[in-house]
C-alpha cells in the first residue's frame, strides 16, 4: 500500500516537472525569419552519431527535432526507421511539442507502429519498419525524436545530406563518425560540406566531424537536377566489413567485387541433364553470339522473376540448381543461372552489379560503395560485349533500354572485378519514322494509313504492344486515343528484336470530322499523328541547373489528299526552331488536291545551367505551337 | 439443338462436381488457347471454395476456409498468377492458420506429364501489422502451357464476422467457379450477390446436421480408490443452411473510367453474420435490419452513446464561440470551422469513435471522433443533430442491410425548418458539400424511432462559370479580362487545389508559370476561404495562340477558356453506368471586339445537342452583334449524375460534337 503510494507520487512529480517552465523546447519564435521563408519545415537540430566500434558492433544514435510549419511539412515530422535480423533499434525519446515550445504529447513504446516493409512488389521479405506519425492539427509543431540503431555488421553507412527535401530548412545538424578500429571508414564529403573534423585522433580515436548551420529552405524547380548536386553531402563507406558472416573489403571496385564473387563462386552446379540439354541446344550454332542467344531465348522461356528478399541481406542468390528445379528467382538467382548455364557450355559471362532506373543516380567510379539495386549479365564476344537483361522475359536479346543503359557496372570477375560502362545509344538508335496518308472527304472525314518505325529506346514505348492480341491492340488504342473521333480498323506489328531492336507499327483508321467544317471552309489540324502538347513549367529566378533527359530523332512524313471541291485557303508558315536543346522543323507544301506535311524533331540529352531555362521553355513551346497549327480549306 | 445444348451444360456440371486435386485432364495440357478469349494470357479452368462452421470436439465452433484452384497458364504474362498471396486475419488472442497446403504444377514435356510438387520450404508467413498475416507462395516450373493446381484450407478460428466473400470474376476469364457455405442454425449470416454477369447456380438449402460430443467424467482418485473415468456421448442434430453459387465462362473483369469502384460490379457473393444463439443462450445480434441497425447504432457505445451522450464539457467552450455569431446557421459555420481546422483528420474512415474526451485529448482521429466532436458542439449549442452513416464511393454499394457495408458518418443538422448535411473531416466541405467520396448512393439517418434515409447523389453540384471580354488584337494577340466563377464541386476541388501551397500568392504564382499560352498582368482570389460561397478569379490576361493570322483574315477559335483536349469517352461501347457523381454545368461566355479595319465574315452556327430528357444538354451560339462585337456562349450541363451504359454512344457522340465546335473559328476579314 504505502509502496504504491510512493510510486504514484514519483510519477505526479515527474509530471509537473514535465511541463514547468523551464522546459520550453525550440519554440517556433525562435527561427531566423530567413530560414522561415518557403520552408514547410525546419531542422532545430539533427545530430547523428556512426561509433564503429567493430566490424560487427556498429551503432548509430540520431537526435532530431524538427518543426514542421505547415501542412505541406507533415512528412518531414513523421519517424520512419527501416530494420531487419541484422539491426536493432531503440527509440528513447518520441516527443510533440506546440509552437511555443510546450509538452503536447509523449509517444509510448507500446504506441510505435510496426509492420513488415511489405511492398505490394516482392513475395517476400524479411524486412520490417517501426513508424510514428504525429496527428496533429495546428501548425507549427515540433517533433523530437532520439533512437540508436545498433547493427552486427554493414556493407555501407549512412551518407549524410540534411537538407535532403525541397522546403526544408535547417538550423543545425552534423554528423560525427568515432572509428575506433582506425581504419574502419571512408569519407568523401562534396564542395558543399563543412567538415569541422577530418579523421584527427581525439583521445585515440579516429574523429570525422562535419556540420551545417542555418541553410535556407530550397524550392523545388521544374527538370532540376539531383539535390545531392548542390547541398551539403557526405558519402561514408567502410573500408573492410562483417556482413551475415561474411567479410569483404570496400577499399577497391576488385575487393567489393571480389566479395561478391564469394557470394556466387559455389551457385554454380547445373543438374547433368540440363548440361546435355544446353549442349544439344548449341551444337548447331554458327558462333558464340548464336550459342549466347539460344540459352538466352531457353532462360527467357523457363523462367519468370519472383522478388524474394532473402540472404546475406539480399545480396546472395539462391542456387543456379534451385532455379532449375522451380524456374523462378530474382534479378540475382536469374543472372546467376544464365551464367551457369554458359559457363556449362564452355561461354565466361560476368555477374554484373548496376544501379537501375531511367532516373537513377550516378555510381562514383573513384569511390566504391555500394550503392546498387540490380544485377544484369556481361557476355564478352570477340568483337564487342553483350548485356543481357535476365529479368524481362519478352526482352530482345542484348538490348538493355533506359532501365539499365549507359551507367557504371561493377563486373565481377574473380580477383579481376573492376568498373564497367554499359552500353550507350546514340541519338540516331532512338528514330521514330512515320509515314502517312490521310484522305478527307467533304463531310470532313478522314481515312489514315500510317507506318511508324521506332528504333532502340523508342521501341520500349511500344514493347508491350507486341505481345497483344489485335482485339486488345484495338481495344486499348481507344482507351490511350488522343485523337478525337478515332476508328481504329487495324493495327499490326512487325518485331525486329536485336541488340537495337526495331519495330514498324501498321495502322488503318477512320477519323470522324478530323476536319471542323464550317460553311465554306474546313479547318484541319496539321499535326493529329505525333503531336506534342505539354510544355515545361516556367521557372522565375531559377537557380539551379536542369536536364533535358529524353533523347531521340522523330521524322515525319504525312501526305493529305483533300476533296476535289475544296482548295487551300491558308497553310501554316515554315518553322525552323535550332538551339542546342534541339533542332525542330516543319514544313507544309501543295499541289492541287495534294498537301504535304513534313516534320523532324531531334532532342539531345544534357545538362544545362539555370540561365538557359526560359530559353528552353521556349524552344518547346514553339513546338507545342507549330504542332497545334490548323490548315484551312474552301470551297473552290 | 436446344436439347443438346441442356446435355451439353448438364454434362459440364457433372464432370466439375468430380474434379478431385492433382488429377488434371490432358486437354487441359494440351489447351493452347482459350477459345472463348483468344487474348487471355491464363484462365481459371475451375476453382471451388467452401466455408463451414463446425464444432471440433475441445475447440468449440470454428469457421473452416477451403479452397481449390485450377489456372492455365497460357501467355509469359500469365504466369504472373502463379504467384499467391493469402491474406490472414488475426487480433491479440488468435490467428488464422492455413493447413494442408497442396499445390502442384503440371507441364507436358515430349507428350508426358511431368509434376513439379511446390515445397514447404518456399512458403513463406509474414506478419504484416497486428492484424494481417501473409503466407506467400510461388509455384515451381511454371510456363506458358503449365497447369497449375493449388488447394489449401485455412483454419479461420472463430473470426465467424470474417466469412470470406467470393469472386466469380477476375482480372482472367474464369471457365467454372463454385462457392458453397455451410451454416449450422445457431448463426445465421445474410447473404448478397453482386454483378452484371449471372449464375449458374444460386441456392439455399436446409441439410440435417448432428454433432457428437463426448465429455468425460472422474471420480475417485484419493488414496482409498482407483481413480475411474466415465465417458458421456451425446448426440445433438440441427439444420444447416447450405448456400451454394455457380458461374459458369465469366469473361475476365475490365476496369472503365467513370465509374465508382470495381467492387460494384465483379460477380461476386457476400456474407454478414446477423446473430448467434445457442439453444438455452442469449440471443447475440449483430446486425438483422435497417431498424436494427438504426437501433443497434444508437445504442452501441462507440456510436450512438458519444453522439447522443453528454456534451457538459464543450458547453462553456461553445457558448463563447457562439457568442457574436448572427444567425443560427452562422453558429453552425463558426462550430464547423472551428473543429475542422483545430482537429486533426488522421486518414481513417469508420463509423466508430473512441470518445470525445479521448478525442479532444488527443486533438485527432477518424471520421466519426471529429463529426461526433462536432455533434457535440453543435447539440451544446442548442441544434437538434443526427448521424448519417454511408457508404464512399470507393468502398462500393450496399444492397443488403449490412452495417459492416457503412464507413463513413456525418451529420445531419436541423437549423430553422433546413436539414444541413456537414462533415468536418474533411478540410474543404461547407455546409451541405460532403466530400466527392460520399456521394454514394444513399446515407442512413441514425437515432430516430425509424430508419430514415438521404439521398446523397442528389446533393452534389458543380458549378463553373467563365465569362471574358477579349479584344481581338492586330498583334495575334487577344486580351481582356476574364472571371472565372465556381460553386459546390468545382469550388471544392478549387480550394483543394489552392489549399496545396502555401499560400495563395503561390498558387497564383504557379499557376501563371503553368499558363504557357496567358499572359497574365493581374490575378486576384476572392472567397477561398469562405466555404459556402462562390470562388471568383478576376484575370487580366492576353491569350496568344487562339487565333491566325492569314493574309487579309484573322480566324478566331470560340472557346478559348475551358476547350477539352479531347474526348474523355474513348470506348466504342461500356457495360457499366457512367458516375460522374453529381451534376454539374460548365459555361463560357465571351465578348469578341472586333479590331478597326476589319468586318466579321463569318461565325461558327449554333447548335443544342441533348440527350433524352436532357439528361446531357450541350447550347452553342455565336451572335454578330453590329460589326463590331460577337457574343459567345457555349454551355455544357450534365443533370443526372448517373448515366446509363444505354446512354453511353449518345454521350460519346455530344462530346465529339463539342470538340468540334472548338475547331471552328470566327473569321474576320480586313476591309
Amino acid at each position: 500500500m504505502k509502496l504504491k503510494h510512493l510510486f504514484l507520487s514519483a510519477i505526479l512529480l515527474f509530471v509537473v516537472t514535465g511541463i514547468s517552465a523551464k522546459d520550453i523546447f525550440y519554440p517556433v519564435s525562435e527561427i531566423a525569419d530567413n530560414l522561415l521563408t518557403e520552408a514547410n519545415s525546419v531542422t532545430r537540430t539533427s545530430e547523428t552519431i556512426l561509433e564503429i566500434f567493430s566490424k560487427t558492433k556498429i551503432r548509430y544514435t540520431c537526435k532530431e527535432v524538427i518543426t514542421v510549419i505547415n501542412e505541406n511539412g507533415e512528412g518531414e515530422g513523421i519517424l520512419y526507421i527501416p530494420y531487419d535480423s541484422n539491426s536493432e533499434i531503440d527509440i528513447t525519446v518520441a516527443n510533440f511539442y506546440n509552437k511555443d515550445g510546450e509538452l503536447i504529447k509523449k509517444v509510448k513504446k507500446s504506441d510505435v507502429y510496426d509492420q513488415s516493409s511489405f511492398d505490394g512488389f516482392s513475395l517476400y521479405t524479411d524486412g520490417r519498419f517501426k513508424r510514428i506519425t504525429p496527428q496533429i492539427s495546428t501548425y507549427p509543431y515540433t517533433v523530437e525524436y532520439e533512437f540508436s540503431i545498433d547493427l552486427k555488421g554493414a556493407i555501407d553507412f549512412l551518407d549524410w545530406m540534411p537538407c535532403d527535401s525541397y522546403n526544408k530548412s535547417v538550423e543545425y545538424a552534423s554528423y560525427k563518425i568515432l572509428d575506433y578500429e582506425a581504419e574502419g571508414v571512408r569519407v568523401k564529403p562534396n564542395k558543399f560540406a563543412h567538415t569541422v573534423e577530418n579523421g584527427d585522433l581525439v583521445d585515440g580515436i579516429k574523429t570525422y566531424l562535419w556540420e551545417m548551420k542555418n541553410m535556407e529552405a530550397i524550392e523545388h524547380e521544374p527538370l532540376s537536377v539531383s539535390m545531392a548536386n548542390f547541398v551539403p553531402r557526405v558519402v561514408v563507406a567502410p573500408s573492410s566489413f562483417e556482413f551475415y558472416g561474411t567479410s569483404g573489403s570496400m577499399t577497391s571496385w576488385k575487393d567489393f567485387g571480389d566479395w561478391v564473387y564469394g557470394l556466387i563462386a559455389d551457385k554454380n552446379n547445373l543438374p547433368e541433364e540440363r548440361v546435355q540439354f544446353l549442349k544439344s541446344l548449341t551444337k548447331e550454332a554458327d558462333d558464340t553470339a548464336e550459342k549466347v542467344k539460344r540459352v538466352y531465348q531457353f532462360m527467357q522461356e523457363k523462367t519468370r522473376y519472383v522478388s524474394v528478399q532473402l540472404g546475406i541481406g539480399g545480396f546472395q542468390p539462391f542456387p543456379a540448381q534451385k532455379v532449375d528445379e522451380v524456374g523462378y528467382g530474382d534479378c540475382k538467382a536469374l543472372t546467376n543461372y544464365m551464367k551457369s548455364m554458359l559457363e556449362s557450355i564452355g561461354i565466361d559471362s560476368y555477374y554484373t552489379l548496376v544501379k537501375a532506373g531511367s532516373n537513377a543516380g550516378n555510381i562514383d567510379a573513384d569511390f566504391p560503395s555500394q550503392g546498387f539495386n540490380h544485377v544484369i549479365l556481361t557476355v564478352p564476344l570477340n568483337s564487342d560485349t553483350i548485356f543481357l537483361e535476365c529479368t524481362n522475359h519478352f526482352s530482345p536479346f542484348g538490348f538493355l533500354g533506359s532501365f539499365t543503359s549507359d551507367r557504371n557496372a561493377l563486373l565481377v570477375e574473380k580477383n579481376k572485378s573492376r568498373l564497367i560502362r554499359t552500353s550507350d545509344y546514340g541519338i540516331n538508335d532512338n528514330t521514330w519514322k512515320l509515314k502517312a496518308s490521310i484522305e478527307l472527304n467533304e463531310e470532313g472525314n478522314a481515312v489514315v494509313n500510317d507506318t511508324v518505325e521506332l528504333k532502340g529506346l523508342q521501341y520500349e514505348y511500344i514493347e508491350k504492344d507486341l505481345l497483344k492480341t489485335h482485339e486488345d491492340l484495338i481495344e486499348d488504342a481507344y482507351k490511350t486515343s488522343e485523337i478525337t473521333g478515332a476508328k481504329y480498323k487495324r493495327i499490326e506489328f512487325d518485331n525486329r528484336p536485336d541488340r537495337i531492336p526495331l519495330a514498324t507499327r501498321f495502322r488503318l483508321l477512320d477519323i470522324d470530322r478530323l476536319a471542323s467544317k464550317m460553311g465554306d471552309r474546313m479547318f484541319i489540324p496539321v499535326n493529329s499523328l505525333n503531336r506534342h502538347s505539354s510544355v515545361p513549367q516556367k521557372s522565375k529566378n531559377r537557380k539551379y541547373p536542369f536536364k533535358t533527359q529524353l533523347f531521340y530523332h522523330d521524322m515525319d512524313s504525312v501526305t493529305f489528299l483533300i476533296p476535289d471541291v475544296y482548295d487551300v485557303e491558308y497553310l501554316p508558315e515554315p518553322v525552323k526552331i535550332e538551339t542546342e536543346f534541339g533542332v525542330y522543323k516543319s514544313e507544309m507544301k501543295y499541289d492541287q488536291n495534294l498537301v504535304t506535311y513534313l516534320r523532324s524533331d531531334i532532342k539531345n540529352k544534357g545538362i544545362f545551367p539555370p540561365e538557359k531555362y526560359a530559353e528552353y521553355v521556349q524552344f518547346v513551346k514553339q513546338i507545342v505551337d507549330a504542332d497545334n497549327q490548323k490548315m484551312i480549306l474552301r470551297k473552290k | 439443338m436446344l436439347a443438346l445444348i441442356c446435355n451439353f451444360s448438364i454434362i459440364s456440371f457433372a464432370e466439375n462436381n468430380k474434379v478431385k486435386f492433382g488429377k488434371i485432364e490432358q486437354r487441359d495440357l494440351e489447351m493452347k488457347v482459350y477459345d472463348q478469349d483468344t487474348s487471355a494470357s491464363a484462365v481459371i479452368l475451375y476453382e471451388k471454395g467452401n466455408s463451414a462452421i463446425r464444432y471440433v470436439q475441445g475447440e468449440g465452433w470454428k469457421l473452416y476456409f477451403t479452397k481449390h484452384q485450377r489456372i492455365k497458364i497460357l501467355k509469359k504474362e500469365g504466369v504472373e498468377y502463379a504467384d499467391f498471396k493469402i491474406g490472414l486475419n488475426a487480433s491479440q488472442s488468435s490467428k488464422e492458420e492455413v493447413n494442408g497446403l497442396k499445390a502442384i504444377t503440371f507441364n507436358l514435356e515430349d507428350g508426358k506429364i511431368i509434376k513439379d510438387e511446390l515445397n514447404r520450404k518456399d512458403v513463406h508467413l509474414e506478419e504484416v501489422n497486428k492484424f494481417h498475416n501473409m503466407q506467400s507462395f510461388s509455384l515451381p516450373n511454371v510456363k506458358v502451357g503449365s497447369v497449375i493446381d493449388v488447394e489449401y484450407t485455412i483454419d479461420c478460428k472463430s473470426f465467424f464476422r470474417n466469412m470470406r466473400p467470393w469472386r466469380f470474376q477476375h482480372s482472367i476469364p474464369t471457365v467454372y467457379s463454385e462457392y458453397e457455405v455451410l451454416v449450422p442454425e445457431y448463426f445465421r449470416f445474410r447473404q448478397f450477390t453482386l454483378g452484371f454477369e449471372r449464375f449458374t447456380l444460386a441456392e439455399e438449402t436446409k441439410v440435417p446436421d448432428k454433432v457428437t460430443l463426448t465429455s468425460k467424467m472422474r471420480s475417485g482418485g484419493n488414496s482409498m480408490s482407483a481413480t475411474q473415468t466415465q465417458f458421456n456421448t451425446d448426440v445433438i442434430t440441427f439444420n444447416s443452411a447450405n448456400y451454394h453459387y455457380i458461374a459458369e465462362n465469366m469473361p475476365e473483369f475490365k476496369e472503365e473510367a467513370y465509374t465508382s469502384t470495381v467492387d460494384n460490379f465483379i460477380q461476386q457473393v457476400q456474407f454478414e453474420l446477423q446473430y448467434v444463439q445457442f439453444p438455452g443462450d442469449k440471443l447475440y445480434t449483430y446486425s438483422q435490419s435497417w431498424e436494427s441497425i438504426n437501433k443497434d447504432l444508437a445504442e452501441d457505445d462507440e456510436f450512438g452513446e458519444i453522439i447522443f451522450g453528454p456534451v457538459k464539457l464543450l458547453e462553456e467552450e461553445t457558448q463563447s464561440l457562439v457568442a457574436g455569431a448572427g444567425s443560427n446557421k452562422e453558429k453552425v459555420g463558426i462550430l464547423l470551422t472551428h473543429v475542422r481546422d483545430n482537429y486533426k483528420f488522421n486518414g481513417f474512415y469508420n463509423i466508430y469513435s473512441k470518445g470525445l474526451r479521448n478525442v479532444i485529448k488527443d486533438k485527432n482521429g477518424n471520421v466519426a471522433d471529429i463529426n461526433f466532436l462536432l455533434a457535440g458542439y453543435l447539440r451544446a449549442a442548442g441544434f437538434e443533430v443526427k448521424p448519417v452513416v454511408l457508404s464512399t464511393r470507393s468502398n462500393g454499394a450496399f444492397v443488403f442491410p449490412t452495417v459492416t457495408g457503412f464507413n463513413y458518418v456525418v451529420l445531419l443538422c436541423e437549423v430553422d425548418g433546413e436539414k444541413l448535411l456537414l462533415d468536418a473531416a474533411n478540410k474543404s466541405s461547407g455546409i451541405n458539400e460532403l466530400p466527392y467520396q460520399c456521394l454514394n448512393s444513399q446515407g442512413l439517418v441514425v437515432g430516430g424511432a425509424a430508419p430514415e434515409w438521404v439521398e446523397l447523389m442528389e446533393l452534389g453540384r458543380s458549378d463553373a462559370n467563365y465569362v471574358a471580354i477579349l479584344n481581338v488584337n492586330t498583334d495575334g494577340k487577344l486580351s481582356g479580362s476574364l472571371k472565372i466563377g465556381r460553386k459546390g464541386y468545382s469550388a471544392q476541388s478549387f480550394r483543394d487545389k489552392v489549399d496545396g501551397f502555401n499560400s495563395v500568392e503561390k498558387y497564383i504564382e504557379d499557376f501563371s508559370e503553368k499558363k504557357q499560352d496567358w499572359e497574365i498582368t493581374t490575378h486576384e482570389l476572392e472567397g477561398v476561404n469562405a466555404l459556402d460561397e462562390r470562388v471568383l478569379e478576376t484575370i487580366e490576361l492576353s491569350v496568344t495562340n487562339k487565333s491566325i493570322f492569314a493574309g487579309d483574315k484573322i480566324y478566331v477559335s470560340p472557346i478559348i477558356f475551358n476547350a477539352l483536349d479531347e474526348n474523355p469517352f474513348k470506348l466504342m461501347e461500356r457495360k457499366y453506368p457512367v458516375d460522374f457523381g453529381f451534376v454539374f454545368k460548365e459555361s463560357e461566355m465571351t465578348v469578341f471586339n472586333v479590331p478597326e479595319g476589319y468586318v466579321v465574315e463569318e461565325v461558327p452556327e449554333s447548335l443544342r445537342a441533348s440527350l433524352p430528357e436532357n439528361k446531357a444538354l450541350f447550347l452553342f451560339s455565336a451572335q454578330k452583334i453590329g460589326d463590331r462585337q460577337i457574343h459567345l456562349t457555349a454551355t455544357l450541363s450534365i443533370n443526372k449524375p448517373v448515366l446509363m451504359a444505354e446512354d453511353y454512344g449518345n454521350l460519346k457522340e455530344l462530346f465529339n460534337m463539342i470538340i468540334e465546335k472548338q475547331n471552328q473559328q470566327i473569321v474576320l476579314k480586313k476591309i
